[in-house]
């Protein structure tokens, strides 16, 4: 008996293209679904790949962060002036900054005088007799590893090194402060001396000549570190073994790269 | 009267495009730092310029190509910053950057020496935002509130030892610290 239509064309039969039909759609949802590697195993791949170029004697590039315990800093305003000097800051903006913070029954007093470059005097008498826990938090530019300064400005003048230096190009820069405004952490001003943006460089200049920032090289009771994470033996990675740490706004996602140890969570 | 080519409008657009086109790639071309970075938008030639910058501090390493074994002065420094309790504080923190004193490998200015109150009393004045833990200058009649003392008292237990100087409150308000703390450099020794 002749299965086919008169309208088919010669050579396929209903049959034959039913079963021809069922193995494409086999065949497409199984090529879709199935990778010769999961991205988990290429990430794998990648990592042993690190491990063997470690192996072979090829140095890993540093991977920098800041420490910052709160319980070390005294507020003597070095780092500031440090910064300042070594920087050629501005009067009034700065780059680096301590704030004092009291908590008092009715809420919390911050205030940074001057940026603290000359340390600080004691608080008013009614903060003093009303305070239950009083602190310093010196703050700087965070260093993000997803910035969004660098993602809004729309020139490309801010960018950050492999080593994880947040830098501004300030010849590129045309000082639109589209990043002054989308810094969570308000590290960033407009320079009036050369009208682009100007920020803390964890001091690129003196890093990359063996030499640490100099808020780091200023600060009397090493409340604030500078090192390499991938090196076993800095201090910032030994701190990390020891001490809880916590980082700015983590709510915000930046990723950042300065790290406070012992610093109540009031701070932001 | 010649008929123009039936096709006159797409040569008309077609030059529009390629002279538009020409124009975006050279302005383009010529906007784009030479060192540009695609992949990572910034341009290149920006980091050595970064680093290039001069230092202007030192490092402690750079005080001593100078003042090891060459005055008294600085042979006494260093004897006290040994073990003191200031041994771990780099001299251009007080003493101010090396670019303030030297120049060039010459020193052409001194550098800052404070002897004033001031000098300790940054680090030293008792804030209650200091950490209870860290020495302070304290007179017998600072009036402290509750909570300070208790902090105070419970660092004081914890150090196992009284770092915290109470001072008798008569004499000491109007002098200066190194009238009796002769070496700012360890001035518990004296």
């Amino acid at each position: 008996m002749n299965l086919t239509t008169p309208d088919a064309p010669p050579g396929l039969d209903r049959r034959d293209f039913l079963q021809k039909v069922a193995a494409g759609s086999v065949a497409t949802t199984v090529l879709l679904v199935y990778r010769p590697y999961t991205s988990a195993e290429e990430e794998e791949e990648s990592d042993l790949l690190e491990i063997v170029k470690e192996a072979s004697g090829q140095k890993q590039k540093p991977d920098y962060a800041y420490v910052i315990d709160v319980n070390l800093c005294i507020g003597a305003g070095k780092c500031v002036e440090a910064c300042n000097k070594e920087n050629d800051v501005p009067a009034g903006l700065f780059r680096t900054w301590v704030e004092r913070y009291v908590r008092t029954g009715d809420g919390i007093y911050v205030d940074s005088p001057n940026g603290s470059v000359n340390g600080f005097i004691e608080a008013k008498d009614d903060l003093v007799d009303n305070s239950r826990e009083a602190w310093f938090a010196p703050k700087l530019c965070n260093h993000c590893r997803t910035a969004p300064c660098i993602q809004v400005c729309p020139v490309g003048a801010t960018f950050q090194t492999d080593e994880g230096f947040v830098l501004v190009d300030d010849k590129h820069c045309i000082g639109c402060a589209a990043c002054v405004q989308g810094c969570p952490y308000g590290s960033r001003f407009m320079n009036p001396d050369t009208n682009v943006a100007d920020k803390c460089t964890w001091c690129y200049h003196r890093v990359t000549k063996g030499q640490q920032p100099a808020c780091v090289e200023a600060c009397p009771t090493k409340a604030r570190l500078f090192g390499d994470l991938n090196d076993p033996e800095s201090d910032v990675t030994k701190i990390f073994k020891a001490n809880q740490w916590m980082v700015l706004k983590p709510e915000m996602h930046t990723d950042s790269y300065c790290f406070y140890v012992g610093m109540p969570k009031e701070t932001i | 009267m010649k008929t123009p080519s039936p096709r006159a409008h797409i040569y008309r657009l077609a030059f529009i495009l390629l002279v538009g086109g020409a124009t975006f790639v050279f302005v383009r071309g010529a906007m784009v730092p030479d060192t540009w970075n695609q992949k990572r938008a910034f341009r290149e030639a920006a980091l050595p310029e970064i680093a290039a910058k001069p230092m202007k501090y030192g490092g402690v390493a750079s005080c001593a190509e100078c003042h090891e074994d060459e005055d008294e002065i600085h042979e006494l420094a260093y004897e006290d910053l040994a073990e003191g309790p200031h041994s771990g504080i780099a001299c251009e923190t007080c003493h101010g950057p090396l670019s303030e004193h030297v120049k060039d490998g010459k020193k052409f200015a001194d550098a800052t020496t404070n002897f004033s109150r001031l000098a300790c009393l940054t680090c030293h004045s008792n804030l209650i935002s200091t950490p209870p833990q860290f020495p302070m200058f304290i007179t017998e009649d600072d009036v402290l509130t509750p909570r300070r003392e208790a902090e105070l008292l419970k660092a004081k237990l914890d150090a196992g030892k009284s770092k915290i100087f109470i001072h008798p409150s008569d004499a000491h308000n109007k002098v200066d610290c190194t009238e009796c703390h002769f070496s700012f450099h360890n001035p518990e020794t004296s």
